[in-house]
């Protein structure tokens, strides 16, 4: 029976009270962990530089692409995003360098420490997408997940580590052979999963 | 095990999903502006980018994905679970399975979830019940049914297209409607109900003189004795008798909640004429339906059990139509025979149900109105002028209620079965009531 007090307030009432179940919890918990994870990142980035002006349009300008993230998962925003930190970092860690703030270089735990945030940052976007509102979800899908993100996370870290270790150590050579296998396979992989393929049909198990 | 009705497989590999886009594109923006730059810093924050890349691409290789639908019943009751059924076989390990069930406006989902997401170990084989439930007769649509399966970081995804719909008769449910009452005529051979023809029959209707071709065993020997000449017990014959269902399918009121919920007027109908017609046809009565609502439809005269299954079928398609043949009360009242009960399923809304009923009532037929209007199909929260009109309406309402009783016509709610029992006895004591008679 609807109250006195009109249709409009019971139907706010109701959306709210479906929003408040468990189901929407969770769902609002992975968004609020996600725009941590984003706002862990743009501090990071936003971090190396000293001049406050500068900091404050980085963070506006992220913070501007972490909530179009947040709003629509699975869109380009988080591609916009990742490749956006990758990009201000580049800058203003070389802008500290050419005004001879040598001493200002990220530590090796600032630089794993933003791989990560990134690369979970990609990984939430993915799992929010597949995960749609109002679904039952089995919880072995959310370990399935958390063990694929430290399979690739752990070795990630590791050789990012190692990358960023090494080539004061072995004069960068460690460097180049690294980075030029990460780009042979960067591009080699998606040409041969994307190529096109018309002589294999969808249930040809030769190919 | 029930036979399996409708089923569709389809085997697919898995396709590049966005995630894959983002991951090469990532590493190889960050890759190339490193390695150009010689910054090892950002070469490291393409480095978990690229391994996600490698264990993506090196696993989505050897997974596959079967995916079958089975729907085993066709036809349902109201209120019973469909065994619906998606098989998922795999020989990858696939990281989610996201299953989107659509079902049409009769049939509803035991849980109320829509949509599930599961996980497949590679492999083995998940059977997703759908938990599908009949709520309302109709029918019904089950699908399409939406399935997205996701691999390999979940940077593959397998194109399974969408299940095809599979339609569903869901018959009306029948309330337990057992009743003894005789109706005021019969009409046919044979039958339960006592009619006003004298012979072969088990209720006694008086004593006469024997004559020729009565059975010795009718003879009252007692009373033979006493009056000195051979007397017999005469009774009067059982026959079946003819009902005819009008169903007022011109408006829907109220809310339709399903078998266990609230009961929509159109709801309360097809459900009544259900049990009454699984009624009299268990008697060995015939009866006709006859949809009165903005087309008119009728079905043949229907006799035995086998007929309720052409019964129900034929009521599945009562529904608010919105075109179709304009009936006027003359043309129902000649589809009526004349000593056939009519049982009249009606909200008394529309105006022509009620002169159709007063017509058949002049015509002399024994008529029971059965009241589908739901208690909770009037507004109860009004202002002043609402609740006036409310009021009028009322007033009105029960004005329509008393001139058709006034006229020997009982108006009973479809509440409990009982009260139409009442209603049935009742007409059956006004039939053997004397009448005037004009000279």
């Amino acid at each position: 029976m609807s109250s006195t007090r009109g249709p409009v307030l019971d139907g706010i009432r109701a959306r709210l009270r479906a929003y408040s179940s468990r189901r929407y919890a969770f769902l609002l918990g992975l968004a609020v962990l996600h725009l941590s994870l984003m706002v862990a990142a743009g501090w990071l980035v936003a971090g190396q530089i000293g001049a406050n002006p500068i900091r404050v349009l980085v963070i506006g300008l992220l913070g501007a692409v972490a909530a179009f993230v947040i709003a629509s998962p699975g869109s380009a925003g988080a591609l916009v995003f990742i490749v956006g930190c990758g990009f201000f970092y580049l800058m203003l860690t070389a802008l500290e360098t050419s005004i001879g703030a040598d001493d200002r270089m990220p530590h090796p735990f600032q630089v794993l420490g933003l791989a990560a945030a990134l690369y979970l940052v990609h990984a939430l976007d993915g799992l929010r997408e597949i995960l749609p509102p109002n679904a039952s979800i089995d919880p072995t899908v959310l370990t399935r997940w958390l063990r694929r993100v430290a399979e690739a996370l752990v070795p990630g870290l590791g050789i990012g580590g190692l990358l960023v270790v090494l080539p004061t150590a072995s004069g960068g050579g460690t460097f180049w052979l690294v980075g030029a296998v990460a780009l042979l396979l960067a591009v080699g992989l998606p040409v041969l999963v994307l190529r096109p393929r018309p002589w294999a049909g969808p249930d040809d198990p030769t190919s | 095990m029930s036979p399996r009705l409708a089923a569709s497989s389809y085997g697919s590999r898995p396709a590049p999903t966005a995630v894959l886009v983002r991951l090469s594109t990532v590493s190889v923006v960050l890759l190339v502006a490193g390695l150009g730059l010689g910054r090892p810093d950002v070469v490291a924050l393409a480095a978990p980018f690229t391994v996600a890349l490698f264990l993506a691409v090196r696993r989505a290789r050897g997974a596959r994905v079967e995916a079958e639908l089975e729907i085993s019943r066709a036809e349902v009751v109201e209120g019973t679970a469909l065994d619906g059924t998606l098989t998922i076989r795999t020989t990858g390990d696939l990281d989610a399975v996201v299953v989107d069930v659509q079902v049409g406006i009769g049939l509803a989902l035991r849980d109320g979830v829509r949509r599930r997401a599961i996980a497949v170990r590679g492999g083995e084989e998940v059977v997703v019940n759908l938990g599908i439930v009949a709520a309302r007769w109709g029918h019904s649509a089950v699908g399409p049914i939406h399935v997205n399966i996701v691999t390999a970081g979940l940077a593959f995804a397998v194109a399974v297209p969408d299940r095809p719909t599979h339609w569903l008769t869901v018959l009306p449910s029948v309330e337990r409607f057992r009743s003894d009452a005789s109706l005021p005529y019969a009409v046919t051979a044979a039958g339960s109900h006592r009619s006003l023809v004298r012979g072969d029959g088990v209720d006694f209707a008086g004593i006469r003189p024997f004559v020729f071709g009565d059975r010795l065993r009718r003879v009252n020997w007692r009373v033979s004795q006493r009056t000195g000449s051979l007397q017999v017990v005469d009774s009067f014959t059982e026959r079946a008798s003819e009902v005819v269902v009008l169903i007022d399918s011109a408006q829907d009121v109220g809310a339709s909640g399903g078998v266990g919920g609230t009961a929509s007027s159109l709801d309360a109908a097809v459900r009544a004429a259900a049990t009454v017609t699984a009624h009299h046809l268990r008697r060995g009565d015939a009866v006709r339906l006859v949809d009165v609502g903005t087309r008119l439809r009728f079905l043949r005269r229907l006799t035995g059990r086998r007929d309720f299954v052409v019964a129900c079928n034929w009521l599945l398609d009562t529904r608010l139509a919105e075109v179709g043949e304009a009936w006027v009360p003359d043309r129902v009242a000649a589809l009526a025979p004349p000593r056939a009960t009519v049982l009249a399923l009606t909200p008394l809304l529309d105006e022509r149900m009620t002169t159709l009923v007063a017509r058949l009532r002049q015509r002399g037929q024994p008529v029971v109105v059965v009241d589908t209007l739901p208690p909770d199909a009037v507004p109860r929260q009004l202002d002043v002028y609402e609740a006036l009109a409310r009021r009028m309406w009322m007033m009105e309402r029960e004005r329509t209620v008393a001139l058709l009783v006034e006229s020997g016509c009982p108006v009973v709610p479809w509440t409990t079965t009982g009260a139409l029992d009442r209603a049935l006895r009742e007409l059956g004591v006004a039939a053997l009531a004397p009448r005037a008679a004009a000279r």
